[in-house]
């Protein structure tokens, strides 16, 4: 009892892992598929948040970790990639994939052919959906993706 | 049956013609090989042109790191030429930066094709569909970000290849010898040691016409899924019998079996133009992989990862790890993969390479990201070396990137090393007075657990048995609590 007191006073360490959504797109279709969904992929008990923006922004495209290992977040990135958007796609992807390591991007796609698709497959996208319920679907490789994220965890 | 019996007229008086106007010209035979160039496009790359002569010209990437060999495949016509038989391509001299336009003409059959390329100034009409010349605009600007991308990922696992060491020697060997065949490669390495990126420069150098690539996460991957995943190059390869492409693969040994059976039948179907490159956690020495299953996932057998190669049990020799156990493979894809596996030490086991692969990296920062410093002082260095690396070279790579951006010298000290790095002590060997480690070995995860429900026991008691404040006091969730008071029962 005293020694689970004394732990109590002192900060505990706080072992439940957080999923990071960003969704980039113009629109709400992928944002609301992901609070639809999000819950039902990720292992019950861990935090989830979800953000929304039409360009990736400076919370992931910000300075450096201020230290290894401390990344305290799993991060899943959905990209809302068209025909007339998948060059600048493109490049902001290269740019995340370049800065940051360890995130699993998802492409939701439209009017999109096969070499397009190809390219984002190189380029490092997972998998591509095209109807929000395909969301859903993905719950192996998104789980897969939060248990690497969770070994590394002290 | 068509008998060639007339012969054309010589072509010395055109060469020559061509030659004076200084017009860029040239020539690739149907395996690729450059066959003529003029004067014109030695005096445009400012190379002579009897050194492309031969060389393989194959748009997207070099064969070597020949300068020859960079200059040939710049003369390469775009994607989906061969089809249309006519394709106009800029193309840009990496000497002078001068940029022409160049016309591309298929010559005869389409599986035995001579093509010309003529570089000019060319005034054509509009097309008839801006949306088609759009769309060829738009294919020419992906071409060039990929383009840009790959060589980006080769640099990176130049960096990863550097070093000295016997097991360096021997990985430059193996991954040498893969780009050369095209054959199906396995590779073994513990995560963050570099395979993501040895597979990439495996595909990429590959000595082969380039070919499409899609890129699998075979965690948990689902018939369904690899199907959708797989299928540009499904399509690609059914589409025309003389595609050829390339499936990479990561976490193989997690995939259930019924999907690896799947890519065993896709690999089948289309044998001999599908290779695939796999990439596989290294073993514990419980036989299991390191990763494991997920542990809030849906459930994945046990058996299913050990049982998945059985005949190892009797065979040990035919299994490609170099521990004996087995893989997580089915019969047929460990088959598949039996002639050439590449083990990729870990960063610790090259420890000697160490100070060279940090320096390459740190020099990789300073061309890509132009951070300051342009060397590691002899105490960060001496920290570096001394550091476990758990996560290998994608931690090093982290760690460097980190220090660089600090740096406000020309040189990265201690201090700009990330906490873990700069703290870390080796444990003392001659210490023998921990009670820790005196007798039977410590299963730290056991330890832990045993500890997590004594707090969890107290919090509840604490708390009068109201799970919820229990759940408060320890700063989780109820249902979290809950999951750990069935394990406990359980």
């Amino acid at each position: 009892m005293m020694g689970a007191e004394l732990y109590w006073k002192a900060r505990p360490t706080d072992r439940c892992a957080k999923c990071s959504w960003y969704i980039i797109e113009s629109g709400e279709r992928w944002t609301t598929a992901a609070f639809r969904f999000a819950p039902g992929v990720i292992p019950a008990g861990h935090q989830i948040s979800v953000e929304s923006s039409t360009e990736p922004n400076s919370v992931f495209l910000g300075q450096a970790n201020a230290e290894i290992h401390l990344e305290s977040s799993c991060h899943i990135v959905i990209w809302q990639i068209t025909r007339s958007n998948l060059i600048k796609r493109v490049d902001q992807l290269v740019s995340v994939r370049t800065r940051r390591q360890g995130y699993l991007h998802i492409a939701a796609i439209d009017q999109l052919g096969r070499d397009d698709l190809l390219c984002l497959s190189e380029l490092g996208i997972a998998a591509c959906i095209r109807h929000p319920e395909d969301l859903a679907k993905l719950i192996g490789p998104i789980r897969g993706h939060f248990a690497r994220f969770a070994d590394s965890l002290d | 049956m068509l008998v060639r019996s007339v012969a054309g007229t010589k072509i010395r008086t055109l060469s020559r013609l061509i030659d004076a106007s200084d017009a860029p010209v040239w020539a690739i035979d149907a395996s690729n090989e450059l066959i003529y160039l003029s004067s014109g496009v030695g005096s445009w790359l400012d190379v002579e042109p009897e050194k492309l002569l031969g060389q393989q010209c194959v748009g997207g990437a070099s064969i070597s790191d020949d300068p020859s060999s960079k200059l040939a495949a710049r003369l390469a016509p775009p994607p989906g030429f061969l089809a249309a038989g006519t394709a106009s391509y800029e193309v840009t001299a990496a000497a002078s930066g001068i940029a022409r336009q160049v016309r591309f003409v298929r010559v005869g059959p389409t599986d035995e094709p001579l093509v010309l390329g003529i570089a000019g100034d060319f005034d054509d009409a509009e097309p008839d569909s801006e949306l088609t010349a759009s769309e060829i605009k738009d294919a020419i600007q992906i071409r060039k970000r990929l383009d840009a991308w790959r060589s980006h990922q080769k640099q990176i696992a130049s960096l990863l290849l550097a070093g000295s060491s016997r097991l360096a020697n021997r990985l430059n060997r193996q991954v040498d010898l893969a780009c050369r065949t095209r054959c199906d490669v396995l590779l073994v390495g513990l995560p963050g040691c570099g395979s993501d990126e040895i597979a990439d420069a495996v595909h990429l150098r590959s000595d082969q016409r380039p070919e499409a690539v899609v890129k699998v996460d075979g965690g948990l991957m689902d018939i369904e899924l690899l199907d959708a995943v797989l299928s540009p190059v499904t399509d690609l390869l059914s589409d025309s019998s003389d595609s050829v492409a390339t499936a990479v693969i990561s976490d193989l040994e997690q995939m259930p079996i019924e999907t690896q059976n799947r890519l065993h039948y896709w690999y089948e179907s289309h044998r001999g133009r599908l290779r695939l490159i796999g990439m596989v956690s290294s073993v514990s020495e419980h036989g299991l992989p390191s990763h494991g299953p997920p542990n809030h996932g849906p459930p994945v057998p046990m058996e299913s990862l050990n049982s998945a190669t059985t005949d190892f049990s009797s065979d040990p020799g035919d299994d490609f790890l170099t521990d004996g156990t087995n893989s997580g493979l089915i019969d047929s894809l460990s088959d598949l993969f039996s002639a050439f596996s590449i083990e990729v030490p870990s960063l610790v086991a090259r420890v000697e390479d160490i100070p060279e692969i940090a320096s390459a990296l740190l020099h990789h920062q300073q061309v890509v990201a132009g951070v300051r410093p342009d060397r590691i002082g002899r105490s960060a260095m001496d920290a570096i070396v001394t550091y476990p690396w758990p996560n290998n070279f994608s931690e090093l790579a982290e760690t460097i990137r980190y220090a660089a951006a600090r740096a406000a010298s020309d040189s990265i000290s201690i201090e700009h090393l990330p906490l873990a790095v700069r703290t870390y002590r080796p444990a003392d060997p001659n210490q023998s007075d921990s009670s820790v480690f005196k007798g039977e070995p410590v299963k730290l995860d056991d330890a832990v657990g045993q500890f997590e429900q004594t707090l969890i026991r107290e919090a509840v008691d604490a708390a009068g048995g109201n799970r919820a404040e229990a759940a408060r006091y320890l700063g989780i969730s109820r249902a979290r609590l809950l999951r750990k008071l069935d394990q406990a029962d359980g």
